[in-house]
């Protein structure tokens, strides 16, 4: 509905044959002068985020170092833009409500964790039991890890018809 | 400052460039000496607007809220840590934002096809037009090299008898010879 009369407005021949059929100049749009569009920058945008968290946490301890959580999240907003950018069209001027939905920086699962192992060199180790400078330094190398292991993040298909479907 | 400027600027009238450069030509008698004060000021240009300032049919409108607010975010979280042994801890939290007068920009000339009564015609055509989708789907479904889809339209699984029913009147109606097309008779009333 929207896609149709939205054809008809910017299509010139479109709104010719309107005006010849009777139709009033705004019957789709109230100012049809100004096809760009009036727009306004108001306080209406909106966001919503809640997330369960579970974080481990061991400190470092027989040459084992271990920080990792998990995230569940939901994130909405009611003006999908996956920028910065303030520009964002309500689905209709009546219903704010109408336009909630999932943000475009939602992640709804994020698993993220790093660690340190200490390698068994130096003292009292299993390699290198008494080696100086390697004792004192060397032992203090380990290896970590960190990187998110999460859910990717939604994309707005737009005005499409997902063929058979 | 950026989005301020941005923003009214797309609105319709005349830009001007109060810079001096080569591709402006208005550089005046070269070479520019720093004496030469009336060539290092701005170009003059007019400071009040011209009218009519009618604009495009494309053009659009732009402005803020005169009333516009920071938007800003309320923030709250609770959790629970317990110890699991000496060495590890284990954390549950719960964290919310709530982000609440953001700024948006939309288009007040929104598409209307509700108090137009478009949307209630729109209604009363589309059970008109269903009866037709299973024999558009047949004819489809015959055209040579074209693979027959699956119609999953809820009209495709119509009974045979709710396709035999008496098609509306506007299917029936003889096609009119396009000398007696007058406007009037196209109206939507």
């Amino acid at each position: 509905m929207g896609t149709f009369s939205g054809n008809f407005t910017s299509n010139a021949t479109f709104r010719g044959n309107g005006l010849v059929a009777g139709l009033p100049a705004n019957f789709f749009l109230l100012n049809p002068g100004k096809l760009g569009g009036a727009w306004s920058i108001e306080n209406n945008g909106r966001t919503w985020y809640d997330s369960i968290q579970v974080e481990l946490r061991r400190r470092l301890s027989r040459g084992l170092l271990v920080q990792g959580n998990y995230v569940f999240s939901r994130a909405f907003t009611n003006a999908f833009a996956s920028s910065s950018a303030v520009a964002g069209q309500p689905s209709t001027l009546r219903d704010f409500s109408l336009s909630k939905t999932m943000s475009p920086f939602a992640i709804i699962h994020a698993l993220k964790a790093n660690w340190i192992w200490e390698l068994p060199f130096g003292k009292n180790q299993l390699i290198g039991g008494g080696a100086g400078a390697f004792r004192s330094h060397h032992r203090r190398m380990g290896v970590p890890r960190c990187g998110p292991i999460q859910s990717g993040t939604p994309f707005n298909m737009g005005n499409v018809r997902l063929v058979g479907r | 400052m950026n989005v301020f400027s941005s923003i009214y600027a797309s609105n319709p009238g005349l830009t001007i460039d109060a810079s001096r450069n080569l591709t402006l030509n208005n550089l005046g008698t070269l070479p520019i000496l720093f004496r030469n004060k009336n060539q290092l000021a701005p170009p003059s240009f007019p400071t009040t607007p011209i009218y009519p300032n009618e604009g495009l049919i494309t053009n659009s409108a732009n402005a803020f809220n005169p009333n516009l607010k920071v938007g800003y975010v309320q923030s709250w979280s609770f959790g629970i840590q317990r110890e699991i042994n000496r060495d590890t801890a284990i954390e549950v939290r719960y964290v919310a934002n709530r982000g609440v007068k953001l700024w948006q920009q939309y288009n007040l000339n929104e598409t209307n096809f509700i108090e137009n009564g478009f949307l209630n015609e729109f209604k009363l055509a589309r059970p008109i037009l269903q009866p037709t989708l299973p024999v558009a789907a047949e004819i489809a479904s015959n055209i040579p090299g074209r693979t027959p889809e699956p119609c999953r339209f809820r009209s495709c699984w119509r009974s045979s008898a709710a396709l035999q029913r008496p098609m509306p009147a506007i299917l029936h109606a003889t096609p009119r010879p396009s000398s007696e097309m007058q406007p009037s008779s196209m109206r939507w009333q």
